[in-house]
């Protein structure tokens, strides 16, 4: 798997996509659903204020009502975009071994980001997945439950790293 | 970029508590002289500071995070780079110091990039 720019810099191409890999694309929005998830929920929508006392319970209150609801409707953009791009999927080599290319404008590397971030995050809460590689064991994964998360939020994360060096820090 | 707006819309406006408003709002007859600025016998909610915190965490990458603080404050790449190792090694790092409604809209900006952030009387 590869991601390209093209000449012009307007796209990226997420190429050599097997159909393993399509699938966890398609599963994005689903492993960012923190529904029954109260950690999950917390931690995309962490409280404003720390060690808030009653003076600041009106600013909680409105931040509930305001902040919170803007902040769900941009995350669910940023998964709308992933979706709608990963429905455009082309296949371009056929049996025995499927590939597949994924097309994508530039301007959406920050929604994709931000869409892979979500079920990473969300994935981290529902399944404590270990925070680093550190004695790390395929058998423990197993045994734990946790394996595919793992390999969910792992390959999410390769292509976070792929889309910073793509072009995601172009404009600062 | 989408850019994204602070749209807290705040009910109960934090100005009311400015000393001299609500001498006034107890008692309309009497007239109100702004204090000095540099009368700080009274510290009032609006002038305390409050701190833009920034909690590790094990799924934001270390270049998104830099990248963040350079684009929410237009920080140097350098201090933004010493602000993410902050946060890495010590767990958390106050990225910024101010007045209530900033620390608010910034606070929002960085939740907005899912880092886990919030804000607290300095």
């Amino acid at each position: 798997m590869h991601i390209t720019k093209s000449e012009d810099g307007k796209q990226l191409i997420i190429g050599g996509l097997g159909e393993t890999e399509l699938e966890m694309l398609h599963g994005v929005r689903e492993a960012a659903d923190p529904t029954a998830c109260p950690e999950a929920e917390r931690r995309l929508f962490p409280e404003p204020i720390a060690d808030a006392d009653e003076r600041d319970f009106d600013a909680i209150a409105d931040w509930k009502e305001f902040v919170v609801p803007d902040l769900r409707s941009q995350f669910d953009d940023a998964l709308d975009q992933l979706d709608r791009d990963v429905a455009h999927a082309q296949q371009v080599r056929k049996l025995p071994m499927k590939r597949f290319e994924i097309e994508l404008q530039a301007e959406h590397a920050e929604l994709w980001y931000s869409a892979l971030n979500q079920a990473r995050l969300v994935l981290q809460e529902k399944y404590k997945l270990p925070s680093d590689n550190t004695g790390l064991s395929l058998e423990d994964l197993f045994a734990k439950g946790q394996w595919r998360a793992y390999f969910q939020s792992r390959f999410y994360a390769e292509i976070q790293c792929w889309l910073l060096e793509a072009g995601l820090t172009d404009d600062l | 970029m989408t850019e994204t707006k602070n749209k807290v819309k705040r009910k109960t406006d934090t100005s009311i508590y400015r000393a001299g408003q609500i001498l006034a709002a107890a008692n309309p007859d009497t007239e109100v002289l702004d204090a000095p600025a540099t009368d700080t016998a009274t510290t009032t909610e609006e002038d305390t500071p409050w701190n833009v915190l920034v909690f590790n965490d094990p799924v934001n990458l270390m270049p998104y995070v830099t990248m963040v603080f350079q684009k929410v404050f237009g920080y140097s790449e350098s201090k933004a780079t010493q602000m993410m190792l902050d946060v890495h090694q010590k767990g958390k790092c106050v990225v910024w110091s101010g007045e209530r409604e900033k620390a608010e809209f910034y606070v929002q900006q960085l939740q907005g990039y899912q880092l886990q952030a919030t804000m607290k009387k300095a």
